[in-house]
């Protein structure tokens, strides 16, 4: 039976359609791929923001109090703001990590 | 330029006077003239006032049906160049015009709301106490004025320059596929020109947003056009465009005319 | 040093949800990507081991269970755009917006989608890349261009609000037209060339179920990526907003004019308490 239907395909040689059918699902799986890397990039930024936050909120607890959260934080993030994240020290990195547990 | 208040204010209260059959829901009452400019003016009335407006500008400044008129003209010539032919029929004739027509339109949507735009007749038509849906109709009105000056010369330049079978005998059936092609245009015009206009892109934009929404009136307009366009035709185009064309045109139209307000308020 | 028993002293407010501040969209994203998943990998398999071959074009149907589905769910998602941008228009609600955003330029993706498998099916049937007979595909270009003037709209609006406004004037219009630009689409082409990839009535009863299980794995598909989407941006705006709480205005940066939802019922609210709250919510 599926012999005869074989046979009888006119569109394409079985493994010449093969190639379109697999083109077809890998152009869909990649869309969602390239979607998953850019939601990956997007969540690494925001891993990024939310811990040089979370420093920049414990430097405002360490300096003189809570009243005096503007000046303290501003310089510090002004300084570290314009350059990459990699200047926050690994003291830094490591307690926002263990206060997330 | 003349705003809305700037009219005669018998032309802004003629709604008052006329018979219930025109005024919309108004009985007709006569307005004593201190009351002018208080009460809320008939929608009628209005959109006579704006459609006044807008023929009286184009009529003075004549800065968009002539242009059409004369692109329209031209592209029949670049159309003689570019397809190496000294008549067309058929398929290649409807194509030919209806393309012309929706590019010269174009140009005539592209100036529709320039001149409110820039010279604060939003701003007037806002503070007047009427209807804005109003503009829409008036202005949809005032493009399809100018799209039928449009087409006679068009129509009649196509038919003297590129045309070869006779157009007396499809001229009835031409004009109404016409005509419904052009209240869709007309109305799809005016609503892509509003949301146009107060973009940073607004010359790149408006055409950008028209043209899909124009391909279903070319659609219905070239496959009911040319069985009209050879020797031997039949007297009236099939009747399922005319009803595609029809539809298109009342859906969108009732669509715009809810959706214009959102795009006045600011 | 253990701290995390502690809150911060007036920064993260743990109860903040609770007092209905701010919306959180990631509610049911576990539960839908799960079902997500499954739905996905049963239709694969159904496709590939449980629908019969075709009669007529063999192996290569089997494109059918991707390009339809995803032809059905982006129209579904233009129109339901469209339905969006009506509530955001009646409510004057800048959530709406933000969902309607999402949702065509998901649909926008899968139309893409759309018409590359098309393509790629026409190639394998027809030999061509591309035929003007298929209606659909016909209609799918069309909706396509259309939509991608969304974008370049909403990015020549600098006013959130006007932006917001006109983009659902546009969502909605649009919305409209797909279906008539289907019929009128289908109407031209109808007496051309019998329909030759699309069809999908008269299915035989195991290809229907694989089609009806790709169809509901499509759509799961995409209300997972949408509401993965709608929380990544709500997340970035939060983090934004806490930013300029605690560093004050002038420390974020000015963004750039952006054609997204700026989300300033976000940082509307989170800033709030913030001395000369000033809600400049550009993206």
């Amino acid at each position: 039976m599926i012999a005869i239907t074989l046979a009888e395909l006119p569109a394409l040689p079985l493994h010449t359609a093969g190639k379109y059918v697999a083109g077809a699902y890998i152009v869909l799986f990649a869309l969602v791929l390239v979607y998953v890397a850019i939601m990956a990039i997007r969540l690494s930024r925001i891993e990024r923001e939310l811990g040089e936050l979370l420093a920049c909120a414990r430097e405002g607890e360490l300096s003189a109090g809570p009243g005096e959260l503007s000046a303290g934080p501003s310089e510090r993030t002004a300084a570290a703001g314009g350059t990459q994240p990699g200047g926050l020290g690994q003291d830094d990195v490591a307690q926002p990590e263990s206060t997330l547990a | 330029m003349t705003s809305v208040q700037d009219l005669p204010p018998q032309d802004v209260q003629r709604g008052g006077m006329q018979p219930p059959a025109q005024g919309g829901a108004e009985p007709p009452v006569e307005t004593a003239p201190p009351l002018r400019g208080l009460r809320q003016t008939g929608f009628a009335s209005t959109v006579a006032a704006l459609l006044r407006k807008e023929l009286l500008l184009e009529l003075r400044t004549l800065e968009s049906v002539p242009g059409m008129s004369l692109f329209a003209v031209s592209t029949f010539v670049v159309f003689h160049f570019a397809l190496n032919r000294n008549s067309v029929e058929g398929d290649l004739a409807a194509g030919i015009l209806w393309v012309t027509l929706l590019f010269a339109a174009m140009l005539g949507v592209n100036r529709l709301f320039v001149a409110d735009a820039d010279q604060g007749g939003f701003d007037a038509f806002l503070l007047a106490p009427v209807d804005r849906s109003a503009m829409f109709v008036a202005k949809a009105l005032a493009l399809l004025a100018y799209l039928v000056v449009l087409e006679l010369v068009a129509v009649a330049a196509f038919a003297l320059l590129l045309l070869g079978s006779p157009l007396g005998p499809a001229l009835p059936g031409l004009l109404v596929t016409l005509a419904l092609g052009d209240i869709g245009v007309a109305v799809i015009g005016t609503l892509v020109a509003a949301l146009a206009v107060r973009t940073r892109a607004r010359d790149l934009l408006g055409p950008l947003l028209a043209l899909p929404l124009f391909v279903p009136i070319v659609i219905g307009g070239a496959r009911a056009t040319s069985p009209l366009l050879v020797a031997s035709h039949p007297a009236w185009p099939a009747l399922r465009w005319l009803l595609t064309l029809g539809l298109y045109d009342l859906v969108f139209g009732l669509i715009a005319f809810a959706l214009f307000d959102f795009l006045l308020e600011d | 040093m253990e701290r995390s028993s502690q809150p911060k002293a007036g920064l993260i407010k743990r109860g903040s949800r609770a007092r209905g501040e701010t919306p959180a969209y990631g509610g049911g994203l576990r539960t839908l990507s799960v079902a997500t998943v499954i739905a996905v990998t049963v239709s694969l398999s159904l496709v590939f081991f449980y629908a019969p071959l075709e009669a007529e074009q063999g192996f290569l149907q089997k494109i059918f269970y991707v390009h339809v589905p995803l032809a059905i769910v982006a129209l579904c998602g233009f129109v339901l755009g469209g339905l969006l941008a009506i509530a955001h228009l009646r409510t004057r609600d800048p959530r709406w917006d933000y969902r309607s955003y999402v949702v065509i330029h998901m649909s926008l993706i899968f139309a893409v989608g759309t018409l590359i498998t098309g393509s790629i099916w026409a190639k394998g049937s027809w030999g061509h890349w591309w035929v003007w007979s298929e209606p659909t595909l016909v209609s799918f270009l069309i909706v396509f261009l259309l939509y991608a003037t969304y974008q370049p709209l909403r990015f020549a609006i600098e006013d959130p609000e006007r932006q917001a406004r006109y983009a659902s004037v546009f969502a909605i219009t649009a919305g409209a037209f797909v279906p008539m630009n289907f019929i009128a689409v289908r109407l031209s082409t109808a007496y051309l060339h019998p329909r030759v990839l699309g069809s999908t009535s008269n299915l035989p009863g195991p290809m229907a179920l694989t089609f009806l299980v790709s169809l509901l794995a499509m759509s799961l598909l995409f209300a997972t990526l949408c509401k993965y989407e709608l929380t990544a941006k709500h997340t970035r705006a939060q983090v934004r907003a806490l930013r300029r709480r605690l560093e004050g205005q002038e420390e974020v940066r000015r963004a750039p004019r952006s054609a997204a939802p700026s989300l300033q019922h976000v940082t509307a609210m989170t800033s709030a308490p913030a001395p000369g709250g000033r809600t400049t919510g550009q993206r």
